[in-house]
């Protein structure tokens, strides 16, 4: 019970950057465990993009006026643009990753990442 | 609980969801759905946080390009002819084992955990809370409770609701702030990318000189010119190896199957 007026407090109060990080570090947690529970190397991409998604959230959340008390963000405008710099950097490596992944399902006509291993020591 | 509030956790439970839901999904292309899911529910907290520029470009570039991008992908790789492939036990345990791990630790730093027995600094100052005090996590609540009863001390309780009008007050500060309307943000963006930045011209750097020192007004910061010629090339040269990486296997299959 007294957990759940905790929660229910948390919930409660005006939505500040505690909130915003809260749901990053859920993205971030989901596309790690994607990396690494996904067998198909698409998964293992939209994993990441999960990822890169979760730390742009808390990028936003620390350059935001309006989560602050005061309006007084620690990063200001630069959050914004890291984020819009993480969100070019993303595709160019959505687009590099697909071509290595459709490359490697030509050459092994399998897109099972384990089976990925020529370089074995 | 105004209409920000609600609408933050409805996106906020949406992109969390979605998100849960990508780990536990076999088929890639309910998990690219359930990846368009998430990232537009972001979007609207961009929205939400007065990023509206950052919201349009992630909706527009991530939803709209990386997602088709990636959906091609699942289409021309076919892994479902042969039935999702399942994860290995032990990937499976070290993901929950990792995931669950560091959700704990991150939710613990960033103040919204506090468990019990740790005295953490975090607990006393949350990172992303700016001025809450600790009784918006803590006891502080069971302790103004027993303020009003009168039954403690009187000095603590002098101070404890102090604390409490304080928070109060903080609360109250944010809560405006979140109904004020937000300034659009892309012309200074759009500014600070091409080097000159027109946020930081106007008042007092609070983070380098006190309000006091007039020498210190009109600061401006730096822009953002060269790294945006950076990442210009990198996405030429990006696109390139793209194209490169997908026109060699046609050749190589051709010599494979002249060879053979």
């Amino acid at each position: 019970m007294d957990l759940f007026w905790k929660i229910f407090d948390f919930v409660n109060q005006p939505v500040g950057a505690t909130h915003y990080l809260a749901v990053g570090a859920v993205l971030f947690c989901c596309g790690l465990a994607c990396m690494i529970a996904k067998r198909n190397a698409i998964g293992v991409l939209m994993g990441i993009e999960l990822v890169l998604n979760g730390a742009n959230v808390n990028f936003v959340a620390f350059g935001s006026p309006a989560l602050w008390p005061e309006a007084k963000a620690p990063l200001g405008l630069d959050g914004q643009i890291i984020a819009l710099f993480v969100i070019v950097l993303a595709a160019a490596e959505a687009a590099v990753a697909l071509a290595i992944a459709l490359h490697f399902y030509h050459t092994h006509t399998t897109i099972d990442v384990e089976q990925a291993n020529e370089l074995h020591g | 609980m105004n209409w920000h509030t609600i609408f933050f956790l409805i996106g906020a439970f949406a992109a969390c969801a979605a998100a849960v839901g990508m780990v536990f999904s076999r088929n890639m292309t309910r998990m690219a759905m359930l990846l368009v899911g998430s990232l537009g529910s972001v979007a609207l907290l961009f929205f939400l946080a007065g990023a509206d520029f950052v919201g349009a470009l992630q909706l527009m570039v991530y939803v709209g390009g990386t997602l088709v991008l990636i959906i091609f992908g699942v289409m021309m790789t076919a892994s479902g002819a042969r039935g999702g492939l399942a994860a290995r036990c032990m990937n499976g345990m070290l993901a929950t084992l990792a995931g669950s791990s560091l959700l704990l630790l991150l939710l613990i730093v960033s103040g919204v955990l506090c468990p019990m027995n740790i005295d953490s600094a975090y607990c006393e100052a949350p990172v992303g809370c700016g001025g809450c005090e600790r009784g918006d996590f803590g006891e502080g609540g069971d302790s103004a409770a027993n303020s009003t009863n009168g039954t403690a001390v009187a000095s603590t309780v002098d101070a404890e609701t102090r604390a409490a009008q304080l928070v109060a007050a903080k609360r109250e500060s944010m809560r405006e702030n979140s109904e004020k309307p937000f300034p659009p943000t892309s012309g200074a963006l759009g500014s600070a990318l091409a080097g000159v930045r027109t946020d930081t011209l106007a008042g007092v750097d609070h983070e380098h000189c006190d309000a006091a020192d007039e020498t210190c007004h009109h600061t401006p910061g730096t822009g953002y010119m060269l790294p945006f010629e950076i990442v210009s090339v990198h996405l030429v040269v990006v696109l390139l190896a793209a194209a490169y990486l997908a026109r060699a296997k046609k050749v190589r299959a051709e010599k494979q199957s002249t060879t053979v």
